[in-house]
């Protein structure tokens, strides 16, 4: 418990909007773009998230290793045929790691990765927010 | 808000019944087959696939300190796939004023 008059660490909440390049169908790993933004905003302890606007892309965590990757748009292709909005409720468009020591706690593997099955190439937003205490 | 994260690419969270947690692993190794009539690519893809699909996340509302689980709830770690004496890690955050 915090000593009256003695501040504690400072928590709160920051909203950092990126945008990348997509081909408009595949995989994006963001994970170099996530702990960059980390960095940058210096979280130190507490939560990232990922999050897209964009119409028919879901962020996912995953290995970003390309044959997982075609296994991935196997079964996405068998459970939701050639809807992008089933693959959307299926997968959702948010992913999630908590930060220690201004780490993103991922594991060996892990990634955050944007999956577009937009077919539209471009800019894509996506909205990365830091929840937590700051340095 | 309780945020629960397992590290790894492989693992599971479940918020389930406990006396049903058996029941909800055979219908995630049902959906995703570990040995699926046309293999997968990737030796282990069923593992992640199952991971990604359930999530490693997950966040439960705390009430009068407790987690707000429905009664007879439990929140599980679950190994996708056979590991023996494999050390894993859970990060529980509590964030909040």
């Amino acid at each position: 418990m915090a000593e009256e008059g003695v501040e504690g660490p400072r928590t709160c909440v920051r909203v950092v909007k990126e945008v990348i390049k997509s081909s408009g169908y595949g995989a994006v790993d963001l994970t170099g773009l996530v702990r960059s933004v980390v960095s940058r905003e210096g979280l130190s302890e507490g939560l990232v998230t990922v999050y897209t606007p964009e119409p028919a892309c879901t962020i996912i965590m995953a290995e970003f290793e390309s044959s997982l990757l075609q296994d991935f748009e196997r079964m996405v292709k068998e459970y939701c045929g050639s809807s992008p909005t089933l693959v959307e409720a299926l997968l959702g468009k948010f992913a999630g790691a908590p930060v220690v020591d201004g780490d993103v706690q991922l594991g060996a593997f892990k990634k955050f990765i944007l999956l577009d099955l937009s077919r539209l190439p471009g800019e894509k937003e996506v909205l990365i927010t830091l929840e937590g205490e700051f340095i | 808000m309780a945020w629960i994260s397992a590290k790894g690419a492989t693992p599971v969270l479940l918020i389930v019944p406990k006396h049903a947690v058996a029941d909800v692993v055979k219908c995630m190794e049902a959906f995703i087959p570990a040995v699926p009539p046309v293999p997968w690519m990737h030796g282990n893809a069923y593992a992640h696939l199952r991971s990604t699909v359930f999530s490693t996340l997950k966040a439960v509302p705390v009430v009068g300190g407790e987690p707000a689980l429905p009664e007879g709830y439990g929140l599980f770690f679950i190994e996708t796939r056979p590991v023996h004496n494999h050390e894993r890690e859970v990060i529980i955050q509590v964030h909040g004023p």
